[in-house]
Parts: C-alpha cells; structure tokens; sequence
C-alpha cells in the first residue's frame, strides 16, 4: 500500500471502531505504529490482508469484514489494526467518553448492547459474504 | 578492596539480606546491572482525571510504541503491565543479555535496580508451616523477621478469617478502600458462607506491602489507578526504596552498570575470598572480591551464574513456578455503573480453596480491571468493533479477574541447562491444571453472584506466575551439587550463600516474595563472619 492508501485505510478504520470522523494525531501516529506491526508479519499476510481491503467500499464493510475475520479466525493482521486504533485512541482526552463511562446507566447501556448485538447479525452476514466473495475471487 | 560481603542483585532478596548485614555493621557491595525507570513520566493525579485533560500516549503507548509491543508477531509475550512504557524497564535488554531459550516457559528475568519487584502485585503473605514442606527450617525461624520486616516496609490488611491461612500479625495497618465489585463478592460470600464452607472456600481480605497510613515519610495509598503506569508510587513498597535508603546512608557500595558472569571461592592463607567477575556495559571484565558472596540475582540468574562458575554444560536443574489460571468474572449487578475512578489496581479480595488433591491450599487474587489499556479487551468480546467498544464502557468497570494460584509440586519441575554458547535452556511440562478443579473454581465464582464459564478460563503456560524457584534447594543434610544447606551455603562452595527463590525448594500458593525478604534476612544473621 503506497501512504495515501494507508491514510485513506486508517481513516476507514478511525470510523469503523469510533464512528466519527478521524482525528489527525491519532491517525498520524497509526500511519508509524502500522508500519512498525505490519512489518513483523509474513509477507503472505500482508498480501492477504490488502487483497482482503479491495473488496471494502465503506467503513460498515470495514467493520463487517473485521468482524467476521475474527470470528472465522483470518486475516489477523486486519484485527491487529483495529486494536492498534484502539489503543491509539485510548490517549486521546476526547475519545474517553467512548471508553469509560462516568454516571450510573444501567438502562441505557443494556439498550446500548443490546441493539449494538441485533447489528452485530447483520454485519455479520455482511462480513462472511465478504469473506466468500475474497475466497471465490482471490 | 575486600568486602566483607558482596551482594549479586538488588531484588527483593537482596535488599533482605543488605538490612541485616548493614546492621552488622560490615562492608557490603552490591553489584547489578541497575537499569532506572523512564525520568520523562510522572504523573501524580488520578489516571482519569489525567487522561480527560491531556494527551496520555507518552504514558501508555511511549514514543517508541512500547506499548504495543504485544501486537508484533512472533515476539514473547510480555506481561500487561511490563509492557507499559513506565514499567519496560524492568524487563528490558534481558533478551540481549540474558536470553533465556524455551518453547513452553516463559521466563521473565529483570536487571532493573529493584529487580521483577518493581512490578510486583505487592501480595505480602507470611509463609505457615503447611507452606514450609520440603523446607529444612519452619515457620518459627522466620517470625522475627516478618515482624521487623512488616514494621520496615509496612504492610496493610486484616487479621480475618485468612488468618488461619496468612498467619496473625500484630503490626498490620488498616486494610485498604475495597472497590465497589470487591465488596458486593465480599458481600455474596458472607450471606452464602456455609456453601463456601463446603467448597473447603474462605475468602477475606489482602495483605499488601501498600500503605494505608503514612510511614517514615512515605505517604499513604492516592487511590490513583496509577499502579499499572506509575512505577515508584511512594505508598507501595519496592526493593529500589530500601536500595535508595541503604546508599543515601553510605552503608552500601552500590556497583550498577555490572552483569555479573561467575565466581570463584579460594582459600589462601587461611581466609576464604570469593572473586565475581562481572561483564560491564562495554563488554570489559571486573573482578570484585569479598569474604563472602550473596546470590540474589533472581532464580534463574542466580542458576546461571553457578553453572557458569563450574563450566557445567549438562547438568539439568530443576525449575519449579506457580502454575496459575485466570478466571474472568463479570458481575451483572455492576452493569453499565460508573467506572470507579478512586481505586486501587491490583487485588481487593483474596479466596483460600482447602482441596485433599493438593499438598497445600490455593491461592486466588480477585483483580477489577479498571487499570489496564482498553485495547487489551477489544478481541476479548465476541461482538464487532463498536459494540465491543460498548462492551469496553459499560460490562469492563463490571468485570473482574480471580487469578487463582496453585502449589508447585502439582507437576513435575521445569528443567534449566546452560548449552555451549552460554545460553540457558528450559524445558518444561505444559499446564495440566484438570477440568474438574477449574470446575469448582467456577462453582465457588458462581455462589459469589459471577457470571463466568469454564470455556473461558485462561491456563497460564509456564512461567507465566513469574514465581521462580526450585534450582539450588535448601535441603537439611546439604550433600550433593547445586544444593544448599539449612543456612543458604552452596555445597562445594564455601562462603557461598543462595538467598533468593533459587534456594526455595518448592512454593505453596502464596506470593513468596515476602518470605523471599524474610528468608534472605535469615540467611545473613546465621552466616558467620569470624
């Protein structure tokens, strides 16, 4: 992947895990940690994982493809970058909220899984059709 | 210059030993390699009020990506915590120096002035004499030294129902806060205590070397969430205060920068010398002398250099750790509650489980998990991205971990060998902790109220308890290499004493670092030096 590529990626992969649009400083620091993880990887990997980015048109197939990877247990390198994201993330005093929760909800968190979980079926399905799609036409 | 004694390490043995002998007045050197913590980070205000207001990636990534350093494939697994950019050091350049070959152990070593110690859970049990077996002293003869050392260091926590277990102590200061998660289990356990009863199961309250009260000096627990970030927190005890104490009193002689390789004992003119040759960081030898010399380099060090000291390249010592599983628990009465951000990052709760399979009790630590990097539980949930990172809000301040600990001797010891090139080697037996006690584990983490189920409890693979012994043993008649006699001696070397885990000839349950103190203190007081 040349950098416009892996900016354009890492901007997928900003709003796929926060859902909101990126913030320049985490993505810049995720442009230097992906390399640096990418690069323990297997050549093999890597290609299967940029083959595996061709088939995403937009950010819900990101997550859907993501999802589905790590259920069926592929293209590890693909979880490995939503996880840097996260930790990435996690440093940034504006996406605390998403990470800890400060007042007592018990409502509306139940609401919130519950609903991310009903999602979670469809992007599912969307993922393993993916995954089909990639295997069918490598 | 001949000291009267020289000390390899500056662990939590080592800072055992040094109290003793420095108030004996002798000249004691400690020789270390003595890698410092990172100067650039110090925060001293709750981890989340620091991590709402400023940008926290110097504190939990670090500008080298340290903290993602268990992202890369094909590296060793570091612990969480020693993966933190504050706590690397601790774990650090023992690759390069001190590398360790294992298919099955995971070996952590550490050449940090301080030693693993700086990143220890701060457990400070007394050792009873059902823990003692095998051991050629018993509880007896370590009382002293608990008592001054609970005085020295401070130890908070409560004479309950685990005295029965940890042994009464009169010294104690009050227990720490309990969190919220910590006291609704306390709680649970209480009003279903006969059931618990019939499980063999008690449950009470830690011992730490944490403060509660300040205590010469040093100031009482913040309840920052710091501990996993923030190494040297003044309230919580670690052997690099005792070393720091000891040199700014100019009653040791502290030589860092020195990986010590071997010794050598000789007699001449009827007084015993014992020369360490150590490498330092450049590569050069230096020889130090002394009348004797102390190993606390840390089990598998101190192993290595009393191989290396008799060229024994085939010799296999025995290895022995604490197998260990971890019990995830989430507590569905804390669902979607506020995160408490005033805590205490490591155990609230400790779980005693008498079982006849096993020669000694169990041991369980009941952990919240408020102070770990959120990214460590993104793939823990079985959802997609966003609703894992729902997960992460509001079932994470609901969770917690019961990592239960068991006696070493429920297998067969590790093996430990030095090959041709220097580098030792480890084999080990894999974690064959049974299905039936991780069943009963769940039983007893569902009568507290727990969700939890047997498919995801964790088996540690070995080494991963970072509770090292077993190489060197004390033994009562020490006769045969590459044991040790009731007072530390090694056989066939004279004026050789083994004063840390090394010298342990198999570990109950319990956290041994405090006997590990204790035993060393002992070990100087009955050395003779005529």
């Amino acid at each position: 992947m040349n950098l416009a590529a892996q900016e354009t990626f890492a901007r997928h992969v900003y709003a796929a895990v926060f859902g909101q649009p990126a913030n320049e400083r985490v993505i810049g620091r995720y442009l230097l940690a992906s390399a640096e993880i990418a690069k323990t990887h297997d050549p093999s990997e890597r290609a299967e994982f940029e083959t595996a980015l061709q088939t995403c048109r937009n950010v819900t197939d990101f997550r859907s493809l993501e999802f589905a990877a790590r259920v069926k247990k592929r293209l590890p390198l693909f979880t490995k970058h939503f996880r840097i994201m996260v930790y990435l993330g996690e440093c940034e005093p504006q996406l605390r909220s998403q990470l800890v929760n400060n007042v007592d909800r018990p409502f509306v968190a139940w609401w919130t899984m519950t609903w991310g979980i009903l999602r979670d079926f469809y992007l599912l399905g969307r993922g393993l059709w993916l995954l089909k799609k990639l295997k069918e036409n490598p | 210059m001949i000291y009267d004694v020289i000390i390899v390490g500056s662990g939590i043995s080592a800072m055992g030993a040094s109290l003793e002998l420095t108030k004996k007045k002798l000249k004691v050197a400690i020789v270390d390699y003595g890698l410092q913590p990172p100067t650039h980070l110090h925060v001293d205000q709750n981890l989340y009020d620091f991590t709402e207001s400023t940008d926290a990636f110097d504190l939990l990534i670090g500008q080298d990506f340290q903290g993602l350093v268990n992202l890369k494939k094909n590296s060793p697994y570091v612990p969480a915590r020693l993966a933190t950019p504050g706590f690397s050091f601790v774990t650090q350049r023992t690759q390069d120096l001190a590398p360790v070959h294992s298919k099955s152990f995971s070996a952590v070593q550490s050449l940090a002035a301080g030693g693993l110690a700086n990143a220890w859970g701060a457990g400070a049990y007394r050792f009873l004499d059902h823990d003692l077996k095998g051991f050629p002293f018993s509880a007896s003869e370590l009382e002293p030294f608990y008592d001054e050392l609970t005085k020295e260091i401070g130890i908070s926590g409560e004479n309950d129902e685990l005295s029965r277990f940890f042994g009464k102590d009169s010294g104690l200061q009050p227990p720490l806060q309990m969190s919220e998660n910590a006291r609704g289990l306390l709680a649970k356990y209480r009003s279903r205590k006969s059931k618990f009863q019939k499980l063999g199961v008690t449950m009470g309250r830690p011992r730490f070397a944490v403060l509660s009260e300040a205590t010469q000096g040093r100031r009482p627990l913040q309840y920052q969430n710091l501990e996993f970030w923030q190494p040297h927190l003044p309230e919580i005890y670690t052997p690099a205060y005792t070393l720091k104490k000891l040199i700014a009193q100019r009653l040791i002689d502290y030589h860092s920068g020195f990986l010590v390789e071997s010794f050598e004992s000789k007699n001449t003119d009827g007084s015993r010398t014992v020369t360490v040759t150590a490498k330092d960081q450049t590569g050069r030898s230096q020889t130090f002398a002394a009348r004797k010399l102390f190993l606390a380099a840390g089990t598998i060090n101190s192993a290595k250099i009393v191989l290396q000291s008799s060229a024994d390249f085939t010799t296999s010592l025995p290895l022995v750790d604490n197998l260990s599983i971890q019990v995830p628990l989430v507590l569905p009465w804390r669902i979607g509650r506020k995160l408490e951000r005033r805590s205490f990052g490591s155990a609230h709760l400790n779980t005693i489980m008498v079982d006849d399979r096993y020669s000694s009790p169990l041991q369980g630590s009941i952990l919240d998990l408020g102070s770990p990097a959120r990214g460590e539980f993104f793939d823990k949930f079985p959802f997609s991205a966003r609703t894992n990172l729902a997960f992460i809000k509001y079932v994470l301040p609901a969770m917690a971990v019961n990592l239960f600990f068991f006696p070493s001797d429920i297998q067969p010891p590790a093996k430990l060998k030095r090959n041709r090139s220097g580098e030792l080697e480890i084999e080990s037996p894999p974690n064959t902790i049974g299905d039936d006690i991780i069943a009963k584990v769940i039983k007893m983490n569902r009568l507290l109220g727990a969700w939890t189920h047997a498919k995801l409890v964790v088996r540690v693979p070995g080494g991963g308890g970072i509770h090292y012994a077993g190489c060197l043993p004390m033994t009562r008649n020490s006769d045969r290499p590459y044991t040790c006699s009731h007072d530390g001696e090694l056989f066939g070397h004279p004026s050789v004493y083994v004063v840390d885990g090394a010298g342990f000839p198999q570990l109950p349950a319990k956290n041994h670092s405090f006997t590990l103190m204790a035993n060393a203190m002992r070990i100087a007081r009955v050395a003779r030096f005529e």
